[in-house]
C-alpha cells in the first residue's frame, strides 16, 4: 500500500503536567505548533508557558476539563488543530473521544475508536489473544452475570475478580477461598459501579508472585508491527508502578523473543496502529499470560526510549501522519543500555503514601551523565488537588542494570525537593532491598519492603 | 494644537518605542504617556460584577436561533440570558449574575472565548 501522507501544522495536547510537556518538546523538535489545554488550576503549570498557545477549558475537576469531551474538542476546532495528542489517562483510551476528534474533522493520534473499543474492553481483548494464541490466565472467559460462585470454584482458588471496564487497580480483588469470595465480588462490583458506573465483572485465576512484564509496541496504518524489548514493571504498590525498568533482569533472550512475537501477533489481530503496550504476568518458570493491552503512550515509555533510542513520541505522530515505520523488528529488539524509572509522586510514604498538594519552595532536580527527569514542575509551583501526584519521572541509564543502579542511588541523592513530602526517600529505600538490588522481583515485593521498613521504625 | 496634529502625534507615538512624550510649543504643553509607561494591574478590582464565560466554544448573542437585544446601560436581572456558548456539541446559557446595570458586554455574536473569559460587566443595582 502506498503512504498517504497529511503532515500536521498544530497539535492540541489534551491533556496536563509532564507528558503534555514531554509531547510538546517534540513537537517544537519536528516543527509542528503546539496548543496546551489547561483547567483553572493549571494556570501555572510548564505545558501551558512551554506551548505555542494555550486555552482554558474549564474549573479544577477534571470531569469539567480534562475529561470533559465537548470541551477538549472545542478547543481543538477554535485553535484550529489538525490532531490531537491525548497523552496518557483522561481521555486517551476513551473510544467516543478519538471518534468526536475524527468526526470535527480532526485527526486522533492513537489507535482507530474501533482498535480501542476492541482492546480496552478486557473480554474483547481476552477472546482476541486466545484467538491469535496468545497465552491467557485460565478464567472466565467473559462477563458473569449468574452462578458467580460456581464459575469460581470451576477456575480454582485463588482468583481475582476483575471489573470489566476496570483499570488502575479499581475493581479489582482478590478471593483466596469459596468462604471469602462474596465479599471480595461485592467490594469489586461497588468499585467499579462508582468507578466506572458499570458493574460487570470476570473471574480470573490468580498468578502467585507473578511479575508485571510489558511489551511496547509500535505499529503503522499499513500493517507493519514491531515490538520492543519488555519493560519489568514488578515494583508496584496496589498496582500502581513505582519503578520501571528495561530490560528485565528475569527474561532471557528466548522468552524476549516469544513476548515480542506474542504481542505484535495481537496487535495485527486487532489491526492496530499507534503505540501502544501489551501487559503480561509471568509466573517463576517464565510462562506469561495475557493481562490487557493499554491503547496509548505509557507513563513509563521513556525507560523503552533509552533502551532503544528512539523518541516514541515522534514515532507515534508520524504514524498518526501517515507514514511507514522505518524501523524492523531486528532493530527495535536490539537493547542499547539498561534503563529504570523512579516515579517520584507528591506523597508521604509514611502516611500510605497520601498525596501532599501543595507549594514547593524548593526544586533542584537531579542532573549528569546517564539521568534524564520528564517533569512540569519548579520552585515555586503549588500541586493542584484535583489531580494525581505524580510531579517528575527520573530515569536513568547505564551499559547495565549494576551500573544503572549506581547511578539512580546517586541521582536519588542529589534531588531535593522542598515544601512537600515525596516519594524521593522511598525510593532510596527500594534500592537498598536485596531482592530488588538482585532482580528477584515480583508484584508484592514492594508491600514486604513497606512491611519491613515499619519494622524499623 | 488642533485636533488632526495632536491626532497624527499620537498616531505616529505608537510607532515608536518611547514611553513618555512632553511637547511644548508656543505655551502649549503636552505630556503623552504610552500604554508601556504605565502598566495596567492584572488583578484590578472594580465595582462592577463580571459575567465570566461558563465554558469556552463559541459565543452566540442568543438561544436556537432568537437574537438577543443586549444593549450597554440596558437594566437586566439576575438569571437573564444573556447569550448562549456553543462547546462543540453543547450549549451553555449566559446568565446574568446581578440585578443591575449592564454596563459593558465585551464580547461579539460569532467570537470565541475561554473559559472563565470575562463577557459582560454589571452595574449592581
Amino acid at each position: 500500500m502506498t503512504q498517504k501522507i497529511n503532515k500536521f501544522n498544530k497539535v492540541l495536547i489534551a491533556n496536563r503536567g509532564e507528558i503534555a510537556l514531554r509531547i510538546i518538546r517534540t513537537l517544537k523538535e519536528m516543527s509542528i505548533k503546539s496548543v496546551a489545554i489547561y483547567s483553572e488550576a493549571d494556570k501555572f503549570s510548564a505545558h501551558v508557558k512551554e506551548a505555542d498557545e494555550a486555552i482554558c477549558i474549564g474549573p479544577g475537576p477534571s470531569s469539567q476539563s480534562y475529561l470533559n469531551i465537548d470541551a477538549v474538542v472545542a478547543a481543538a476546532k477554535m485553535t484550529k488543530a489538525d490532531a490531537v495528542h491525548p497523552g496518557y489517562g483522561f481521555l486517551s483510551e476513551n473510544a467516543r473521544f478519538a471518534q468526536a476528534v475524527i468526526d470535527a474533522g480532526m485527526v486522533f493520534i492513537g489507535p482507530r475508536p474501533e482498535a480501542i473499543l476492541k482492546l480496552g474492553e478486557k473480554s474483547h481483548a481476552r477472546a482476541l489473544a486466545i484467538s491469535v494464541n496468545v497465552p491467557v490466565i485460565p478464567g472466565s472467559d467473559g462477563i458473569v452475570e449468574k452462578n458467580h460462585l460456581a464459575t469460581a470454584k470451576k477456575i480454582g482458588f485463588p482468583i481475582m475478580i476483575k471489573a470489566t471496564m476496570g483499570g488502575g487497580g479499581r475493581g479489582m480483588r482478590p478471593a483466596f477461598s469459596a468462604e471469602d469470595f462474596q465479599k471480595a465480588l461485592d467490594t469489586a462490583q461497588g468499585e467499579a459501579k462508582a468507578a466506572f458506573g458499570d458493574d460487570r465483572v470476570y473471574f480470573e485465576r490468580l498468578v502467585l508472585n507473578p511479575r508485571h512484564i510489558e511489551v511496547q509496541l509500535a505499529a503503522d496504518n499499513y500493517g507493519n508491527v514491531i515490538a520492543f524489548p519488555e519493560r519489568d514493571c514488578s515494583m508496584q504498590r496496589k498496582n500502581q508502578k513505582l519503578i520501571e525498568e528495561s530490560p528485565s533482569p528475569f527474561v532471557t533472550p528466548q522468552v524476549r523473543a516469544k513476548l515480542c512475537a506474542a504481542a505484535a501477533r495481537l496487535a495485527k489481530a486487532a489491526k492496530y496502529s499507534g503505540v501502544g503496550t501489551v501487559e503480561f504476568l509471568m509466573d517463576k518458570d517464565r510462562n506469561f499470560y495475557f493481562m490487557e493491552v493499554n491503547t496509548r503512550l505509557q507513563v513509563e515509555h521513556p525507560v523503552t526510549e533509552l533502551v532503544s533510542g528512539f523518541d516514541l513520541v515522534k514515532m507515534q505522530i508520524e504514524i498518526a501522519q501517515g507514514q511507514k515505520l522505518e524501523v524492523n523488528q531486528t532493530r527495535a529488539q536490539e537493547i542499547l543500555c539498561h534503563a529504570i524509572e523512579h516515579r517520584i509522586n507528591a506523597e508521604d510514604y509514611t502516611k500510605n503514601f497520601m498525596p501532599c498538594p501543595g507549594q514547593i519552595t524548593e526544586w533542584i532536580p537531579a542532573g549528569g551523565i546517564g539521568v534524564r527527569i520528564d517533569s512540569h514542575v519548579y520552585t515555586g509551583y503549588t500541586i493542584p488537588s484535583f489531580y494525581d501526584s505524580l510531579i517528575a519521572k527520573l530515569i536513568v541509564w547505564a551499559p547495565n542494570r549494576e551500573d544503572a543502579l549506581k547511578r539512580s542511588k546517586r541521582a536519588l541523592g542529589e534531588f531535593e525537593v522542598k515544601g512537600v513530602h515525596t516519594t524521593i526517600p522511598f525510593h532510596k529505600i527500594m534500592l537498598n532491598n536485596e531482592d530488588f538490588a538482585t532482580g528477584k522481583m515480583d508484584t508484592g515485593l514492594v508491600e514486604r519492603i513497606m512491611k519491613e521498613n515499619e519494622g524499623k521504625k | 494644537m488642533d485636533t488632526k496634529t495632536l491626532s497624527d502625534f499620537i498616531t505616529w507615538s505608537k510607532t515608536t518605542d518611547l514611553q513618555e512624550i512632553i511637547y511644548k510649543k508656543n505655551g502649549i504643553a503636552i505630556d503623552i504617556k504610552t500604554a508601556a509607561a504605565t502598566p495596567a494591574a492584572s488583578d484590578f478590582s472594580c465595582k462592577l460584577d463580571i459575567v465570566a464565560a461558563p465554558a469556552l466554544g463559541i459565543y452566540h448573542a442568543g438561544k436556537k436561533g432568537k437574537a438577543l437585544a443586549l444593549k450597554e446601560n440596558m437594566p437586566v436581572k439576575k438569571g437573564d440570558l444573556l447569550g448562549t456558548i456553543e462547546m462543540n456539541k453543547t450549549l451553555k446559557d449566559v446568565l446574568a449574575t446581578i440585578d443591575g446595570v449592564l454596563k459593558v458586554i465585551s464580547i461579539t455574536d460569532g467570537l470565541p472565548t475561554e473559559f472563565g473569559q470575562p463577557l459582560f460587566f454589571i452595574e449592581p443595582k
